[in-house]
């Protein structure tokens, strides 16, 4: 009885017409990597990968609308679940990151670039492009990001993340706070965020000592944020221990320059939160950081950089 | 005979728990994990005077047999309400995962389905599969684990603002109707063993908790504040293979608790109803058929409310046995029978 | 015609004769000889065919013509016959005409004497069987190589040969209405509860069969209603597998005409282990059953997943693995769903087809399907190069579990379908109610389950693992403990 009133149910529910929305394999077209563009219509460029077709160029009022028009002119539904590079011009688009990673099935470790100034060029290869910013990364020139890093940042209290950047000169290091551009970063600054971050540290640093310039090799090396109230005020310490081999003073010196050299232009100039300063005060400095006008009262904290080489 | 073990019975309670935790809605913070465990202290106790009470002698066949009718009917009001209450969180969930169908009311309708199939396989079948899929789970957050791994920023973990311990502990307490659940699925596992172990499923599931919270408050970080379900965002930004997403798969596993959950509480409806009209058939099909109504009236109120589940907990789980442990030697004869 | 069974034989032998030539229908295959023994008529019935003629003269012609007894009358020469000559050592007594019969097509020779209500019958079969030879369906590398016959009577002796402990008891019943089919209950009544031994006695007897002519007539009725998907009674072609699963506390049913052993209770994890397995290095064997265990998961799922996570959940597929796909499917006429089933359905029929042909003409099915339609199918774009590859790996995966084979195959499709309708999510639903179904079967009163579940920890010891028979002898085991 009970065997037969499921049989019924289940053809019941057949009927009702509610089925699922199934996409043949061949009906979808597999995009690499992306290119969002323009502020009040977005422009979409989407690079399949190289054995699975053209181009694709489309329009719309919004993201989901280009997208959409993009499945309607290839014909094939666009699938970005498999994105490795997502480039865009506009720093607003970091608004609807979030809604594309689920919307999309977006990889939360799809790399992320901002088109600053700049175009991608007519022949740009995706991969290639995906394969420098990821050496540009694992040399430690640039701190680590993806797209989980990026939302993650861009969810934080100050709402500003560190986004990679190609500008004409090549790739650099910009900072976007609430879906505004807040500034690109200088190159020292770039170098000195890899150490604040901790993530990948460059093997080998050029360092400019009494024989002229001469390679610094880091064997290892970790970053410790540690943050303590003197007098009212959040006195964050870095300290850096690095092991290596070559002029060590020099290189200290330089790093010591470099991580200055990111502070003042993140925290200080643009009020950017991109080396995890809130979640230190947040852990060290508990009474601080539940005080009400912390929000604005942490930028007036003093930063120290220490530099340990063994 | 339907008797389940110590083993089952944790099982059965704590995937039960896992269900509601893949659910949460809530913000989560540090705060979270420490109210989580005031919460599970404080089960504790309300489960220590449950045995006390059954180690009395009590039983709900007998409870029947002595006409004290009403209170199996509010256990059963209490099933009901909280199996149309998961069929809520499974469509309001729903939308969060990749389904191949737009309509979350499809995916609600197909797990009764297969619930009223599972559910006439009675309770040892249950029990049985419960210890199964409890197995499933422990490779889902094993996996969960490796995936999560490499994003673990330990710098999240500190405390917030907008959460407090005792508002957490509450609100957790407010999702933990196992012990009601508990409380009757008691009556089956055996006299002898009805000892402090069968509390086993609170350490567990505070494990359990921890771990995911943990990884919740480690790996998502700033992302928590926009999550609407942290648990499933989560899944989808941990990764245990190179690029490529896994929440999927997890899929499989939120599926299994789904059917694990609303089979319980269709089984033990269908039991008590059992022992109050004998006589009466199909009791699967209708307590089934009365949770999807209730879901459904539930659903449309927009019910969320944490203090009428918190009230209902303790009526259930702590009043209730109060009461009957008072008038034990009075009114309920301490049967040997315990079971169905 | 059926009201003979319970008939009495009479004293009168014309009349019985008679009767019996009424019965049979004046068959061909009942032969009378009619003789007087010391005077007094008799008759010796034998089935033609079915005794050997030699032993029948040297055994029972011979010393019986010789009887010379004074003023003889039925009840002397009766027992004279029974208490001075052996004749046989299978000896037995008909007193109606049921068990007259049952005897006589059972190869025994039967006397009658005028005079006697009975009739003496004295085993002399001499029928032709086939040789004891190595299972076809079980083979094993360092086992026994000896394999069931058709004849129960051997059966008990290749079992005996194994296990001489008189705690081995065999029982010899009959089933089936017209059958009469032996069969032979064999348990170590040390270790199998009483009460399991008339379970299945009861449900052997309320079997209203016609016949037995193999195990699947017997298994309906030493299972559970449960609507299990799988078997909860085993079979086996070998004796040593046999005397392996007594020891543990089964019961075997041995039947006549049947080159198979069923054994209850039955477990799940019963279809992993093979006689192989207690003959390599216990590391080896752990290796080897997790492979099983594994296979298991394939041949179950690996379609059903390729099917769902292509097209549900794509963004699970790796980047490569992905490029392939779409390239292979491009040209693909059907839907991926169509395209796994009619694959599987091909595989079934290819299948099939083998089995059921004369084994000269069968090859030749693998030949074709393999070649021409496998690689035909693929170059002309019919059935993506993929797809072909997944299916071929979950099929050979069931190799490995031959004795699952027939839900896996049933299972397999279902999974296929609900995969490709509902992707993950329907693999997950199904998945629920294949666990709950496997967990609801029982084998007179032992989950189907265990020891997973409920669990027994001390029994993975041969379940995760093989540990070595130095901790295996430790601690007797017996299904009894996985009872609920």
């Amino acid at each position: 009885m009970k065997k037969r009133m499921i049989a019924v149910l289940l053809l019941a529910l057949m009927l009702t017409g509610c089925r699922a929305e199934v996409t043949e394999v061949r009906e979808r077209a597999y995009v690499q990597s992306a290119v969002f563009s323009g502020k009040d219509e977005t422009a979409l460029t989407l690079y399949p990968f190289e054995e699975a077709g053209d181009v694709l160029e489309s329009k719309g009022a919004n993201t989901a609308a280009a997208v959409e028009e993009a499945s309607v002119k290839s014909g094939r539904e666009v699938f970005l679940g498999h994105i490795e590079l997502l480039c865009f011009d506009e720093p607003a688009f970091t608004e609807e990151l979030e809604s594309c990673l689920m919307e999309y099935r977006l990889s939360p470790g799809c790399k992320m670039i901002f088109l600053h100034e700049t175009e991608l060029p007519e022949d740009c290869d995706a991969t290639k492009l995906t394969d420098s910013l990821k050496m540009e990364e694992e040399k430690g020139r640039i701190p680590e990001t993806d797209l989980y890093h990026i939302l993650s940042e861009y969810n934080g209290s100050d709402g500003s993340a560190l986004v990679p950047a190609l500008t004409e000169k090549g790739f650099a290091l910009c900072v976007i706070d609430g879906g505004e551009l807040s500034g690109v970063l200088s190159d020292k600054a770039a170098a000195g965020l890899v150490w604040l971050r901790g993530k990948n540290y460059p093997e080998r640093i050029a360092v400019t000592g009494e024989e002229g310039t001469e390679d610094y090799e880091v064997y290892s090396a970790d970053t410790k944020l540690s943050a303590e109230i003197v007098k009212g005020i959040p006195h964050v310490r870095a300290e850096i221990s690095i092991k290596g081999n070559g002029n060590g003073e020099a290189a200290a010196g330089l790093i010591k320059v470099c991580c200055q050299a990111a502070i003042e232009e993140t925290l200080k100039e643009m009020k950017a939160d991109v080396i995890g300063f809130d979640a230190c005060l947040a852990q060290d400095c508990p009474e601080y950081y539940a005080q009400q006008d912390f929000e604005t009262a942490k930028w007036a904290a003093e930063f120290e950089c220490v530099v340990e080489m063994k | 005979m339907n008797r389940i073990s110590t083993g089952q019975l944790t099982c059965i309670l704590l995937l039960s728990n896992a269900f509601m935790l893949m659910c949460i809605s809530e913000p989560v913070g540090l705060e979270s994990m420490l109210g989580t465990a005031v919460s599970f202290a404080v089960q504790f106790l309300l489960c220590i005077f449950i045995l006390m009470l059954y180690k009395k002698g009590f039983s709900f066949s007998a409870l029947c047999q002595q006409k004290h009718y009403i209170i199996p009917c509010l256990y059963i009001l209490y099933f009901i309400v909280r199996g149309g209450y998961s069929f809520v969180l499974i469509w309001n969930g729903a939308e969060q995962l990749s389904l191949p169908f737009s309509e979350a009311i499809v995916t609600a309708a197909l797990i009764g389905i297969v619930c009223l199939y599972t559910a006439s396989l009675g309770l040892r079948a249950f029990a049985r599969s419960s210890s199964v899929v409890f197995g499933l789970l422990v490779l889902s957050v094993v996996i969960l684990l490796i995936g999560a791994w490499q994003r673990i920023d330990l710098t999240q973990l500190s405390l917030t603002r907008e959460i407090t311990v005792t508002g957490s502990a509450l609100h957790h307490f407010s999702l933990a109707d196992t012990l009601p659940v508990f409380f009757v699925l008691l009556s089956f596992s055996d006299i002898s063993r009805r000892k402090l172990k069968n509390t086993l499923f609170l350490p567990a599931s505070l494990i359990l908790w921890e771990i995911v919270l943990f990884l919740c408050i480690t790996v998502l970080g700033n992302l928590l504040s926009s999550a609407k379900y942290p648990f499933f965002l989560l899944t989808s930004v941990s990764q245990p293979l190179d690029t490529q997403r896994a929440d999927a798969f997890y899929l499989i596993t939120f599926v299994l608790l789904c059917v694990i959950r609303l089979t319980l509480f269709t089984v033990l409806s269908a039991h008590l109803m059992g022992m109050l009209f004998p006589k009466l058939k199909l009791r699967s099909i209708i307590a089934l058929l009365l949770m999807i109504g209730a879901g459904a009236a539930l659903g449309a109120i927009g019910y969320s409310g944490s203090l009428f589940c918190i009230a209902a907990i303790l009526l259930f789980a702590g009043a209730v046995p109060a009461y009957l442990y008072f008038i034990q030697n009075k009114k309920i004869p301490t049967g040997k029978e315990t079971g169905a | 015609m059926n009201d003979f069974a319970n008939e009495s034989l009479s004293s009168d032998i014309r009349e019985n004769i008679q009767r019996i030539r009424e019965i049979s229908d004046n068959g061909s295959d009942v032969m009378v000889n009619e003789f007087l023994l010391s005077g007094v008529p008799a008759a010796l019935l034998t089935c033609e065919g079915m005794v050997s003629t030699s032993m029948i003269t040297e055994l029972i012609l011979e010393p019986i013509t010789k009887v010379q007894i004074a003023s003889a009358d039925a009840e002397r020469v009766i027992f004279h016959v029974q208490n001075r000559l052996l004749l046989s050592l299978d000896r037995s007594e008909a007193k109606n005409y049921r068990d007259l019969f049952r005897f006589l097509n059972s190869g025994f020779a039967v006397l009658l004497i005028n005079g006697a209500s009975k009739a003496l019958v004295y085993g002399v079969q001499g029928y032709e069987k086939r040789s004891v030879s190595e299972p076809s369906g079980e083979s094993n590398i360092m086992g026994s190589r000896e394999g069931f016959i058709e004849v129960v009577r051997m059966n008990m002796s290749l079992v005996r040969r194994r296990m001489k402990t008189p705690f081995l008891k065999m029982e010899l019943m009959p089933v089936g209405d017209k059958s009469q089919t032996d069969i032979c209950l064999c348990y170590m009544y040390d270790r199998v509860p009483e009460s399991l031994v008339n379970d299945i006695k009861k449900r052997l007897q309320s079997a209203e069969l016609e016949s037995v002519l193999s195990t699947g007539y017997l298994q309906p009725f030493l299972e559970n209603r449960r609507g299990c998907l799988f078997d909860t009674s085993g079979t086996t072609q070998r004796p040593d597998v046999l005397c392996g699963k007594l020891l543990e506390g089964r019961v075997g049913i041995l039947i006549d005409g049947v080159p198979y052993a069923i054994t209850v209770p039955k477990l799940l994890c019963e279809s992993f282990q093979t006689m192989d397995d207690y003959s390599f290095r216990p590391f080896y064997t752990t290796c080897i059953r997790w492979i099983k265990y594994l296979a298991f998961l394939i041949t179950l799922l690996l379609p059903a997943l390729y099917v769902a996570v292509s097209l549900h959940h794509p963004e699970l597929l790796n980047r490569t693995l992905l490029l392939i796909l779409a390239e292979a499917e491009e040209k693909a006429p059907v839907s991926l769903t169509a395209e796994a089933i009619g694959v599987l359905l091909v595989y079934e029929i290819v299948r099939e087809a083998g089995l059921r042909l004369p084994k000269a003409v069968g090859g030749s099915v693998s030949i074709v399907a393999g070649l021409i339609i496998g690689d035909a199918a693929v170059s002309s774009g019919l059935i993506s190069t993929p797809m072909l590859t997944v299916t071929a790996i979950a099929v050979i995966s069931g190799f490995a579990l031959p004795d699952l084979n027939q839900p896996l195959t049933l299972l397999r499709l279902g999974f296929i379908l609900a995969g490709g309708i509902l992707g993950l999510f329907g693999i997950g639903l199904l998945g629920a109610a294949v666990i709950f179904n496997i967990c609801a079967g029982e084998s007179f009163g032992t989950p189907f389950s265990a020891p997973i579940s409920p669990l027994r920890p001390k029994a993975m010891r041969d379940v995760l693992t093989r540990v070595s028979f130095r901790k295996m002898q430790r601690g007797q085991f017996t299904v009894e403990e996985y009872h609920e």
